[in-house]
C-alpha cells in the first residue's frame, strides 16, 4: 500500500469517526430547509479526502435538492439564443478596478453564466442575454454614477450585484427602488435592508448565527475569542457572531482592530486566543493574511478551534500566505468547489471548464455570481420576454423558494423584518487541512434558538 | 500589572515600525525640508522588490535572502535618487505645502505602480528576521519584535550621533537652518539633501523588508503607517532622532495597551461593540497637548521663515464672471446628458470643497487636512437629524453646517499655537480621530456602511436629484438639484471674492505673510485665524450638505484622511489662493468633468487614473508652482505699472498731513518704562531698565550689538515677556497683547522690513490703518467683529502715500521694491495709523546717504509736530543729529540717558563702543 493510500485510509477513518460523533450528538439540523450564504469553497477539489457528509442530509451542497440540470433550472430551451432577437439586458455592478477589491472574479462568473445561457440554454425566450456592466472603483460618486447609468438604460429591467462595499449606499439611494437588485452574497448590511433587493445566498450577519450552534454543539466550547477589523460589513458580522455565541452560553472576548494595524499579536493576545476554546478570526480577505500570520506566530494552530468565514477562502489570501488558505475551519453557506459529496458541483465544474480559465472557477465569488445570473434568467424565463417588468421580476424573486443553484435547497426571502432582502440563515462547516483538503465538520446548522 | 507589562512588550513591534518610519520622515525633513508622506510608500516598494526577487516575479530571477536584501535596498536607493532629482530638487524653494503635496504625488505613483504590476492581492513577503516564539509573562511573543525594536533604537542612536558629531551631520543641520549661509560656507545643500533622502529611503526600505512578519505586503498597509509616523516625527519637532524613535515606540505601546483595555468588560461600548477610534482619539489628544504646550502664540524672533504660498491677487470682475459661469452651467445642466450632468454637479461640489481651502490655506496660510472631515460632519448630522429626529431640509443642513463651524473653531484652537506643516500633521491626526471615533461609530456616526439622507424638499417642492424635471434626456440627476448646487457654489464664490477684496481678506493675507508684523499693525492674528477657520468650515459644511444630498447617503470612506490629503493636493495644483483655482480643482475632483471624460472617452480610470493623477500633480507643481490657475492668471493679468524711481519725497512739508498737531503737552511722558527686565533662559537681555519718551519727543536708543535695543522695543510693543512696568499715556500695558498695544497707539517697524509680501503697498498701509483707526484695546477681545466693519480709511492711506512720496509705487508688491523703498513703506505703515508712540528699529539700515538724510528730516518734522518716537539705529550721525535725547544700552542696562551732545562725550559710552580708546568723534563716525 502506498503512503498516499495509507493517508486516504487514515482520513477516511477519521471522517467516519466524525460522522459517528456528530450523529451521536444529534444536534445538527437537517439540510432540508437550509440555503446558502457568503462565499463558497476552495480552489480545488476535496478529492483526496472524503468530506464528512452533512449531518442529517448525508451529502454536501443542497444534498438531494441540489440543482444538477441548469437547463431545467432556468427554464430555457437547449441550444443557442437567437442573435437576431433583441437582447435582454441585465445590469451588473461590481467593485473592481481600484485599489480595494472584494470579489473581482464575480464579474467572470457572471460573464461565464451569460455565455453559457446564450450558447446552450437558449437565452430568455430565445432572446440573447446581455450584461451592462458598471464598476465601482473607489468612491461613493461611482455608486451614484452606476445607478444613474442603469436607471437611464430602459433596456435594463433588473440589476445583479457582485461584491460591493464602497458606494453601495449611494447606489441604492440614487436607484431609489427604480429597479430590482439581485444580490448573491451581500458584504454590507446595506443590501439586506433594501426592500427592492433580494440576497440569495445570504449576508454577513444572518448566516453567521450558526457559529453559536457550532460552538455549543460541536466544539462544546465555553469560551471564545473573537477578533475582527473595524471595517464595513465585518463589524456587523462580528456582532452577529458575538450575539450568537452568547445566546449559546459561550463567554466571548471580542477585540476589534483598525484595518491599518500591522502586528496583530497584541490584539490576538488581548482576545485570549491562547486559552480560548474557540477562536474566530473574522475578516474580509484583506485582513485574513495578517490574522493567519499572527495566530501562527503565537503558536495557535488547532484547525478545529479556529473557525472563520469563507471570506478568507480567497485567491488573494491564498497568494498572501504563499499558496494556501489559512488552515482553519470555515462556515460556508454555499456549495464548496470540488466537494465530491455535492451533486450540484459537477455541472458547475463542467461548464466552467468549457468557458473560463481553470484558475477562476474555484473562486467563491465566481461561483456565486454564476448561480446568481442563472437564477435571474430563471425568473426572466418564467415571466416570458413580453412579461418582463421590474415589478414582476422583483415579485418573482421574492417568492422564490429554491432550490438555489449551488446554494440552498430552499429559500425564505423576507423572513427577517429588519433585513427584508435576506433569504437565508443556515450554514455548513468544513475543516480545512491544507492543500485543498476540506473535511465537513458539520452539516447545515441554524442559529441557536 | 502583569498584563500591562505584557501589552507593553506586545506594542514594541508595531512601535518599532512607526519609529523607523518616523526616522525616515525626520531625515527627509532635515535634508530636503520636506515632510515626506511617501515614506511608508518607499517601505512598501522595498518590500515588493524583496518579495519579487525572492520568488521569481521579475524575469525569473530568484535570489536568496542576502542578495535579495541587497538588491532591494539598491532598488530603493535608485528610487531615492529619482525622488530627489525629479521632485525634491526642483521644488527646493517651493512652499512647504507644495513640497508636502509633491510627496503625496510620489505616494500615489508608488501605490498605483505596485497595483498595476502586482495587483491588489497581498503578497507573502518572506521573513528575514527569526520568528522564534519567546515565552514572556505567560504569553508568547515572536522574537523578531524585540530584534526589530533593537535595530530601530540602535539606528536612532547612530543617527543622533552622526548628526551631532560628524561633519556631515553638522553640515546638514547648518543647511537646514539657513541654506544661503550654508552655501556661503562652502556646503552644498543639494548634496546634503541627496544624501539625507537616500539615507531616509534606505531606512524606510530596510523596515519594509525587516517588518515583513508583522505587516502585510500590499499597496495600503505600509503606506498608511505614515500617519502615526508623522505624529512621532512631529513630537520630535522633525529634528530629533531619539525623540522620534521614543515617540514612535511609545505610540505603538499606547495602541497595544488601549487594545488590551478595549477587551475588558468595563470598556464603553457602542452598538454592542467597543467604542471604535479610541486609539486614534488618544493619539490626537497627545499630539495636540504636546504641541499646545510647546507652541507659541506668535512665532519668535528669528524663527525660520517658511517660503510663502503663491500670490493671492484681488479678484476682478467677480459679478460678470459669476453671471457668465452661472448662465453656462445652468443651461448645461439641462442640455447635457445625465452622466455629464452628474459630473458637472460633482465638479461644482468639488469646487466648493476646494474653496474652503482657498480661504483657510490660500488666504491665511493654515494647512488644514480636516476640512473634508468637517464636510463629513455636516453630512452625518443631516442624516441623523432626518432619520432620528425627523428634521429635514433646510433646517438639517443649517444645523449641520453650524456643527461643522463649531468643530472648525475648535480645530482652530490648535492653530493658534501650531503653524505650517506641524498644523497639517495635527489636523491630519484630527481627521483620523474624527473618522474613527465619530463617523465609524454606529451610534453617533454612520458605522461602516454609512447613513441614508432623504431628498431635500422645501414647501413641497423637491429640490433633490430625483426632482420631477429631468432635463432634456429625462434621467436623474435632476437639473433642479444641479441649479441648487450651482447657486450655492456661485454665491459662496462671490462671498469669498468679496472677502479677499475687503479688509478682513487683507488682514488674512497680512497674517499669512507675517504674524508678528500683523500683530504690530494692530491685527489680532488669533481672531483672524478663528474667523478664517469659521468661514472655511462654513463653506466645507455646505459642501458636505451638497455631497450628502447628491448621493442620498453619507459614508465614512468618502471623508477619510487620504481623500482629504488628495483634496489638498488637487486644490494646490489647481491654485489654492484663487477662486479660479478652486474651479480647476473642482474640475479634476472625483468623478468630476475631467476624470469622467477621461474614463468615458479614453478608458482612463481607477488605478491608471491614480498613476496619471500622481504624475500630473508633480509635473504641475514643478511647472506651475502657483497652480494651474495661478499660471493662467499670470499670463492673462498684467501687474499694474509703476515708476520704480521715487521722486524727492514731499520735501516741502513732508509730514504735515500725517501728524498735524501735538496731542498732548510737550514733555508729558507718552511712554514710561520702569524696572524693565527680560531674560532668555539664563541670559539677562535687559535688567531694570528705566526709560521715558515724552510727548513729541524723539529719543534715540543706541548701544553695541547685543546690548538689548531690539529686545527693549519688543518688550515695549509686546513681543517678548518682561518684568517691570510699561505705561503708555499713563496706562499699564505690560499685560496686553502686542496687537492691543498697537491699537492703543504703540506702533513699530522692524529690522527686517517685514512687509506683507502678499499685499501691495497701498494694502500694506490700508490693513494697518483700518484696524488702528477704529479699534482700541478695550474692544480687543471682540476684534474679530472688525471683519464686518467698513473698509480701510483710504483717505489716510492716500495722504500718507502722497506725503511720503510713495504714491508712484502704491500698486507695487513689496518684492518689486528696492530695500530702501521697502524701508520707507514699512515706516509709512507704522505712521499711517497716527500712533501715540512710534518705535523704529533701524529704519535707516539699507538706505543710502540721501535716503537716510531724507528719513532724518521726516522723523524730526514728525517729532516737531508732536509724534513721540523711540529710534534705534546704528547711523550715529542720524541719531545724534536729530534726536532730542539719547539713551545708551550696554549688556541690557542703561549707561547713559541725556542730550546727544552730552552722550557723545560720555566716557562710558565711548568705552562701550570702542573699549575706552575712542574719541568723541569716533563715536559719531
Amino acid at each position: 500500500m502506498t503512503r498516499q493510500a495509507l493517508r486516504r485510509l487514515s482520513v477516511l477513518t477519521t471522517a467516519l469517526a466524525a460522522i459517528v460523533a456528530l450523529a451521536a450528538c444529534g444536534s445538527s439540523k437537517s439540510s432540508s430547509s437550509s440555503s446558502a450564504a457568503p462565499g463558497a469553497g476552495a480552489s480545488s477539489s476535496a478529492t483526496s479526502s472524503s468530506p464528512a457528509p452533512a449531518t442529517g442530509s448525508g451529502s454536501g451542497g443542497a444534498g438531494a435538492h441540489s440543482v444538477t440540470n441548469y437547463l431545467a433550472y432556468t427554464g430555457g430551451k437547449a441550444g443557442p439564443a437567437n442573435p437576431k432577437l433583441a437582447p435582454v439586458t441585465i445590469g451588473w455592478v461590481n467593485q473592481q478596478g481600484g485599489t480595494q477589491q472584494v470579489g473581482p472574479l464575480a464579474t467572470v462568473g457572471a460573464q461565464t453564466a451569460v455565455k453559457y445561457i446564450n450558447s446552450q440554454l437558449g437565452g430568455v425566450d430565445g432572446h440573447p442575454v446581455a450584461l451592462k456592466e458598471c464598476f465601482i472603483r473607489s468612491a461613493d460618486e461611482e455608486g451614484t454614477t452606476c445607478a444613474q447609468q442603469l436607471l437611464a438604460d430602459k433596456q435594463v429591467k433588473v440589476i445583479d450585484e457582485g461584491a460591493v462595499a464602497i458606494g453601495i449606499q449611494s447606489f441604492y439611494s440614487t436607484l431609489g427602488g427604480g429597479k430590482p437588485v439581485i444580490v448573491g452574497v451581500s458584504v454590507t448590511p446595506t443590501d439586506a435592508a433594501e426592500k427592492n433587493a433580494v440576497v440569495l445566498f445570504g449576508d454577513t450577519t444572518h448566516v453567521l448565527g450558526p457559529f453559536g450552534t457550532y460552538a455549543k454543539q460541536v466544539l462544546h466550547a465555553k469560551s471564545a475569542a473573537l477578533i475582527y477589523p473595524n471595517i464595513a460589513g465585518i463589524t456587523q458580522g462580528a456582532q452577529a457572531i458575538g450575539n450568537a455565541l452568547k445566546s449559546a452560553g459561550v463567554q466571548v472576548k471580542s477585540v476589534a482592530y483598525d484595518e491599518s494595524q500591522t502586528d496583530l499579536t497584541g490584539a490576538l493576545t488581548s482576545a485570549g486566543v491562547q486559552t480560548a476554546d474557540m477562536i474566530i478570526p473574522y475578516s474580509d480577505s484583506s485582513g485574513c493574511v495578517n490574522l493567519a500570520k499572527g495566530l501562527k506566530q503565537l503558536g495557535v494552530t488547532d484547525v478545529k478551534k479556529i473557525v472563520s468565514a469563507p471570506l478568507c477562502l480567497n485567491g488573494q489570501v491564498q497568494a498572501g500566505l504563499g499558496g494556501d488558505y489559512p488552515i482553519w475551519s470555515y462556515a460556508i453557506a454555499s456549495s464548496l468547489y470540488g466537494d465530491p459529496t455535492d451533486p450540484g458541483m459537477p455541472p458547475y465544474i463542467k461548464v466552467t471548464k468549457q468557458l473560463e480559465p481553470a484558475a477562476d472557477a474555484p473562486d467563491p465569488w465566481n461561483l456565486v455570481a454564476f448561480s446568481q445570473i442563472l437564477t435571474t434568467v430563471k425568473f426572466l424565463n418564467e415571466l416570458g420576454y413580453n412579461g418582463i417588468s421590474s415589478q414582476a421580476l422583483l415579485a418573482k424573486a421574492k417568492a422564490f423558494k429554491g432550490p438555489l443553484a449551488l446554494g440552498a435547497p430552499s429559500l425564505n426571502c423576507g423572513q427577517f423584518p429588519s433585513a427584508p432582502a435576506v433569504c437565508n440563515n443556515r450554514t455548513q462547516f468544513f475543516a480545512y487541512h491544507g492543500h485543498n483538503q476540506f473535511v465537513k465538520a458539520a452539516g447545515w446548522l441554524q442559529p441557536p434558538t | 500589572m502583569k498584563e500591562i507589562l505584557l501589552f507593553i512588550l506586545l506594542g514594541l513591534g508595531p512601535g518599532a515600525l512607526i519609529a523607523g518610519l518616523a526616522l525616515g520622515v525626520v531625515l527627509t525633513y532635515r535634508g530636503a525640508g520636506i515632510v515626506n508622506l511617501a515614506t511608508g510608500g518607499v517601505a512598501m516598494l522595498a518590500g515588493y522588490a524583496f518579495w519579487a526577487l525572492r520568488t521569481d516575479q521579475i524575469a525569473g530571477i530568484h535570489l536568496s535572502t542576502g542578495p535579495a536584501l541587497v538588491a532591494a535596498l539598491a532598488f530603493v536607493v535608485v528610487v531615492g535618487v529619482l525622488i530627489e532629482f525629479v521632485v525634491f530638487r526642483p521644488l527646493r524653494t517651493a512652499s512647504p505645502l507644495a513640497k508636502l503635496v509633491s510627496s503625496l504625488g510620489i505616494l500615489l505613483i508608488a501605490q498605483a505602480t505596485v497595483v498595476l504590476a502586482f495587483g491588489t492581492t497581498p503578497q507573502p513577503e518572506p521573513s528575514v528576521l527569526p520568528q522564534t516564539p519567546v515565552k514572556v509573562l505567560g504569553a508568547v511573543i515572536p522574537v523578531d519584535r524585540f530584534i526589530l525594536t533593537g535595530i530601530v533604537i540602535v539606528l536612532a542612536a547612530g543617527l543622533a550621533s552622526v548628526y551631532r558629531w560628524s561633519r556631515f551631520g553638522l553640515a546638514t543641520r547648518a543647511a537646514s537652518e539657513n541654506q544661503t549661509a550654508a552655501m556661503l560656507g562652502g556646503l552644498s545643500p543639494d548634496r546634503l539633501s541627496l544624501a539625507n533622502t537616500l539615507l531616509a529611503c534606505l531606512i524606510a526600505g530596510a523596515l519594509g523588508i525587516l517588518a515583513a512578519s508583522l505587516t502585510s505586503l500590499d499597496s495600503e498597509t505600509l503606506p498608511l503607517q505614515i500617519v502615526p509616523a508623522l505624529a512621532a516625527a512631529l513630537l520630535a519637532r522633525f529634528t530629533s532622532f531619539s525623540l522620534a524613535c521614543a515617540a514612535g515606540i511609545a505610540l505603538g505601546i499606547i495602541d497595544s495597551l488601549l487594545q488590551y483595555v478595549s477587551s475588558l468588560s468595563w470598556f464603553p461600548t457602542s452598538g454592542g461593540i467597543a467604542v471604535p477610534g479610541i486609539q486614534e482619539l488618544v493619539t490626537f489628544l497627545i499630539i495636540v497637548g504636546a504641541m499646545y504646550i510647546r507652541g507659541a502664540r506668535l512665532p519668535g524672533r528669528g524663527d525660520l521663515v517658511e517660503q510663502r504660498l503663491p500670490l493671492a491677487p484681488r479678484p476682478q470682475n467677480l459679478i460678470r464672471t459669476a453671471v457668465i459661469a452661472g448662465v453656462i452651467c445652468a443651461v448645461a445642466l439641462v442640455v447635457l446628458p445625465y452622466d455629464f450632468r452628474e459630473a458637472l454637479i460633482n465638479t461644482l461640489i468639488g469646487t466648493l470643497m476646494a474653496l474652503s481651502l482657498v480661504v483657510l490655506t490660500g488666504f491665511v496660510g493654515q494647512i488644514s487636512v480636516v476640512q473634508l472631515t468637517l464636510a463629513g460632519v455636516t453630512g452625518f448630522a443631516i442624516s441623523h437629524f432626518a432619520v432620528n429626529f425627523g428634521i429635514g431640509f433646510p433646517l438639517a443642513p443649517i444645523i449641520g453646517t453650524a456643527v461643522a463651524v463649531l468643530l472648525g473653531m475648535i480645530t482652530a484652537l490648535s492653530a493658534l499655537r501650531v503653524r505650517g506643516v506641524a498644523l497639517a500633521v495635527v489636523t491630519l491626526a484630527a481627521a483620523v480621530a474624527i473618522q474613527n471615533f465619530g463617523f465609524l461609530n454606529p451610534t453617533w456616526g454612520g458605522g461602516q456602511t454609512g447613513s441614508p439622507v432623504p431628498e431635500p424638499q422645501l414647501l413641497g417642492l423637491d429640490l433633490g436629484t430625483n426632482a420631477h424635471f429631468r432635463g432634456l434626456d429625462g434621467n436623474v440627476p435632476s437639473p433642479i438639484y444641479g441649479w441648487v448646487v450651482l447657486a450655492v457654489t456661485l454665491g459662496l464664490c462671490l462671498v469669498v471674492g468679496a472677502l479677499r477684496r475687503g479688509n478682513l481678506g487683507q488682514r488674512m493675507l497680512a497674517v499669512r505673510s507675517n504674524e508678528r508684523a500683523a500683530a504690530a499693525a494692530s491685527i489680532n492674528p488669533r481672531n483672524v485665524k478663528l474667523a478664517a477657520f469659521g468661514i472655511s468650515a462654513f463653506v466645507a459644511g455646505l459642501a458636505g450638505s451638497l455631497y450628502a444630498y447628491n448621493f442620498g447617503s453619507v459614508s465614512a470612506d468618502r471623508f477619510d484622511a487620504f481623500t482629504a490629503l488628495s483634496l489638498i493636493a488637487f486644490a494646490y495644483a489647481g491654485g489654492i489662493t484663487l477662486i479660479s483655482g478652486a474651479a480647476f480643482a473642482g474640475l479634476i475632483s472625483t468623478q468630476a468633468l475631467f476624470p469622467y471624460a477621461l474614463d468615458k472617452w479614453f478608458g482612463l480610470s481607477g488605478t491608471w487614473f491614480l498613476l496619471f493623477g500622481g504624475v500630473i500633480l508633480i509635473v504641475t507643481l514643478i511647472q506651475n508652482p502657483e497652480g494651474v490657475a495661478g499660471a493662467f492668471y499670470r499670463r492673462t493679468h498684467r501687474r499694474p505699472a509703476f515708476d520704480p524711481q521715487l521722486p524727492e519725497a514731499a520735501a516741502q512739508d513732508p509730514v504735515a498731513a500725517i501728524s498735524s498737531s501735538p496731542r498732548g503737552e510737550r514733555g508729558t511722558p507718552v511712554l514710561r518704562v520702569r524696572g524693565l527686565s527680560v531674560a532668555f533662559g539664563g541670559v539677562h537681555a535687559l535688567s531694570e531698565v528705566d526709560l521715558e519718551v515724552g510727548e513729541g519727543e524723539l529719543v534715540g536708543l543706541i548701544g553695541p550689538n547685543g546690548a538689548g535695543k531690539t529686545t527693549l522695543i519688543d518688550a515695549v510693543t509686546g513681543f517678548v515677556s518682561c518684568a517691570g512696568v510699561v505705561e503708555l499715556d499713563g496706562r499699564n500695558i505690560e499685560k496686553l497683547a502686542s496687537y492691543e498695544r498697537a491699537r492703543l497707539g504703540c506702533s513699530r517697524t522692524w529690522q527686517g522690513t517685514d512687509l506683507f509680501d502678499d499685499l501691495d503697498v497701498r494694502e500694506n498701509l490700508a490693513v494697518a490703518v483700518a484696524v488702528g483707526e477704529r479699534a482700541t484695546a478695550e474692544d480687543g477681545a471682540a476684534g474679530a467683529l472688525d471683519a464686518a466693519g467698513p473698509g480701510p480709511e483710504l483717505g489716510e492711506v492716500d495722504t500718507t502715500l502722497a506725503t511720503m512720496g510713495l504714491d508712484p509705487i502704491a500698486p507695487a508688491l513689496p518684492s518689486e521694491l528696492s530695500e530702501g523703498q521697502r524701508k520707507l513703506v514699512g515706516f509709512a505703515r507704522a505712521v499711517v495709523s497716527r500712533p501715540r508712540l512710534l518705535c523704529l528699529d533701524e529704519p535707516a539700515a539699507g538706505l543710502d546717504t540721501r535716503e537716510s538724510s531724507a528719513l532724518g528730516r521726516r522723523l524730526r518734522d514728525l517729532a516737531d509736530r508732536g509724534q513721540s518716537t523711540l529710534l534705534i539705529d546704528h547711523d550715529m550721525g542720524l541719531v545724534l543729529g536729530i534726536c532730542d535725547r539719547v539713551v545708551v544700552l550696554e549688556f541690557g542696562k542703561v549707561i547713559a540717558n541725556d542730550a546727544p551732545e552730552v552722550v557723545r562725550r560720555d566716557p562710558a559710552v565711548i568705552a562701550a563702543y570702542l573699549g575706552g580708546a575712542a574719541t568723541p568723534a569716533q563715536v559719531v563716525d
